[in-house]
């Protein structure tokens, strides 16, 4: 593969990457500021008149809604984070030396991410089982978020090494 | 690093710079002066070949095992 290959690779994943970001940040926001004037009719009590939108109808109650706006959030925020990992890693494979220990760490930091997604969704299962009598709680452990974890820890040590034996090889004279 | 690199000694005893040395082996200045320092982590057959062709000497005359050195490596790994 020539470097023009790649650095052109790397600039349209950038791209798709940022689109993916700017959707999600957008798409999140109106969801959370939408929860939000929900959560603040529920709380006072009143219908919310916002000119062509009218929240009064209340068709969850207020922990589960308390806990969806708690899912985005982290939801929004993680894909957010990843996104912006990955635009790192991609500016350094268009500059044509993406084996350097930041991202390694890059790597790491994404796993991380995706472990917290996960379990949030534990913490806000439980949560909502113990603070609300009555909510069926289903636990469900999602394998294919798990074995990503697990593979962009493997790839991160990978990585690591990748760039020690580099380092080695570029001070072999 | 218990093995010394003594390029400097040979290269004033051949009063041959480095920078002729570069031209002859066909290694780069840079990678000369890494190895001259001994901040080389190691070093191919073929370089040490040509160095030893156009320095007309022995791989024990470049490189030498610093017992002394060695000790006090492990010391500091101890510590």
């Amino acid at each position: 593969m020539t470097g023009k290959t790649r650095n052109s690779m790397a600039a349209i994943m950038t791209i798709l990457v940022t689109v993916v970001m700017w959707m999600t940040a957008v798409i999140g926001l109106i969801v959370l500021l939408a929860g939000g004037i929900e959560l603040v009719s529920m709380l006072s009590g009143s219908a919310i008149n916002l000119g062509a939108i009218k929240v009064d109808d209340h068709d969850i109650t207020l922990p589960e809604l308390v806990a969806g706006l708690a899912g985005v959030l982290v939801v929004v925020a993680a894909v957010v984070f990843v996104c912006l990992e990955l635009r790192r890693i991609l500016a350094t494979l268009a500059e044509g030396d993406p084996f350097v220990p930041e991202n390694a760490v890059r790597l790491t930091r994404i796993a991380i991410a995706i472990a917290i997604t996960q379990l949030m969704r534990y913490v806000i299962a439980i949560v909502m089982g113990l603070a609300v009598h009555g909510t069926h709680v289903e636990l469900s452990v999602d394998l294919i978020a798990w074995a990503s974890v697990a593979a962009l820890f493997i790839l991160s040590q990978v990585f690591r090494e990748g760039t020690r034996l580099r380092d080695e090889e570029k001070m072999t004279i | 690093m218990t093995i010394r690199v003594t390029l400097d000694r040979v290269l004033l005893d051949r009063r041959m710079s480095l920078t002729e040395l570069s031209e002859r082996v066909g290694v780069t200045l840079a990678n000369l002066s890494i190895l001259k320092t001994g901040k080389a982590k190691a070093i191919r057959f073929s370089t040490l070949e040509a160095l030893c062709r156009e320095l007309g000497c022995q791989p024990g005359d470049i490189l030498i095992f610093d017992s002394e050195d060695e000790g006090s490596a492990k010391r500091v790994a101890a510590e």
